[in-house]
């Protein structure tokens, strides 16, 4: 895919998505950043296969949003809904609705398949990119206090 | 349904009603606007802790949310909420945390909290143009980001434009899943019309970009993700909801091409 459209587009989408949700103006930058760094990663790692391009992603993206929010002091979500948003299998699910539609049950499981690949994936991500940010923060706490 | 101190007969209520009711104030509106379960529940345990509570127990799951309350004196308080209704609104979301917040920091007494809730949820952040075409640049970035034309991209920002203005006037009485179909089949009908007409060319990614507006697909990933962090419950119930959303889009859409199969 051209990469310059399709960054500009993912761009624009997140930044619909983050007004559709209400964030407060002053994050908006941040959370349509979120959906840049999304895409960026998803798309330096497409080769990795569905997995683990979108749990790349999604670590990330997870990483970026508890940085900044606690920078800018405010829920993870509030950066974390709109940009993990650009990783949401919306693609594979129609297809395999359509596929399904048609009757060819092999693309529709094929294609379900991989939307399951991608969900998990979303999930591991985040999962472990809080993981690894509640650890690195009790070190961080520990190496204060003894200090 | 909603209960507050200022609607209770004169008596005033015990003091340990009084923190679970405030605390639950807050956590359901964090669960309304979005927030995650763990934090509905650190919420509340936090803000009664912070009264002088000591022994707090939360439950919570998507529409419920259970609680106790035990102050040193001994006095006893449970309380429960039911959820009905949930939507993305992260604005209020931060603001409640914000209350939260300065409720525990005792910075904001415990009879000031309604009004302040109520200021909160009456602010509106963007005017309605803006959120009409927040729908359409979301349903236009994302017809190009799978693929489609600028030509898919205009189509797709106009069916989301219908959306959102169905989103706003679909009366709240209509059931949510009759909702979702209706909202998908005019959706479809919308995305093969105007490739009928020539201003879109490909009818799966303006359908796609579209999707993205009513799909539940951050919920599958929120509910594996739930299931992953051990709220069994709350996954389970989440991914059932959301599995069975993503049937009634496809009931819409394929309600859509069949009417209009001559065109497709």
């Amino acid at each position: 895919m051209p990469f310059f459209s399709t960054l500009l587009a993912t761009l624009i989408g997140s930044l619909g998505f983050a007004l559709l949700f209400s964030v407060k103006p002053n994050k908006l930058l941040y959370a349509v950043l979120g959906g840049g760094i999304a895409f960026l990663v998803y798309y330096l790692t497409q080769q990795a296969g569905c997995f683990f391009s979108n749990m790349l992603a999604s670590l990330a993206t997870t990483l970026w949003c508890e940085i900044i929010s606690r920078v800018k002091k405010a829920p993870v979500v509030t950066f974390l809904k709109p940009s993990i948003l650009v990783l949401v299998p919306g693609g594979s699910l129609y297809y395999t609705v359509s596929a399904l539609l048609n009757k060819t049950y092999d693309v529709a499981t094929a294609r379900l398949i991989e939307t399951a690949e991608a969900c998990l994936g979303i999930a591991a991500g985040v999962l472990l990119a809080s993981l690894l940010f509640t650890v690195l923060l009790s070190f961080g706490k520990k190496a204060k206090s003894t200090n | 349904m909603q209960t507050s101190f200022s609607q209770l007969p004169q008596r005033e209520a015990p003091l340990a009603d009084q923190i679970l009711c405030a605390a639950l104030d807050i956590g359901e509106h964090i669960l309304r606007s979005g927030g995650e379960i763990h934090r509905v529940e650190d919420t509340i345990e936090r803000i009664c802790t912070a009264f002088g509570a000591c022994y707090v127990e939360v439950f919570s799951i998507p529409s419920l949310i259970m609680a106790s309350v035990r102050l040193e004196d001994g006095s006893l308080s449970y309380q429960m909420r039911r959820i009905y209704h949930t939507e993305n609104n992260l604005y209020l979301l931060e603001e409640m945390n914000k209350l939260s917040r300065r409720l525990c920091d005792g910075t904001l007494p415990l009879s000031e909290l309604r009004p302040a809730i109520e200021k909160a949820k009456s602010a509106r952040p963007y005017p309605l143009w803006l959120l009409y075409l927040a729908s359409a640049l979301g349903a236009g970035g994302f017809a190009v980001f799978f693929g489609g034309t600028w030509r898919d991209a205009i189509s797709g920002a106009l069916v989301g434009l219908l959306l959102y203005l169905l989103q706003r006037h679909i009366p709240p009485f209509v059931n949510p899943m009759i909702n979702t179909v209706i909202r998908s089949f005019l959706a479809g009908i919308g995305g093969i019309l105007l490739v009928y007409i020539g201003l879109g060319q490909n009818t799966d990614k303006i359908m796609i970009g579209t999707i993205m507006l009513l799909i539940p697909g951050l919920e599958l990933s929120t509910a594996v993700r739930d299931m992953l962090g051990g709220d069994l419950l709350t996954g389970s119930l989440r991914f059932l909801q959301s599995v069975l959303c993503a049937l009634m889009i496809a009931f819409g859409f394929a309600l859509a091409i069949f009417s209009l199969s001559s065109l497709v």
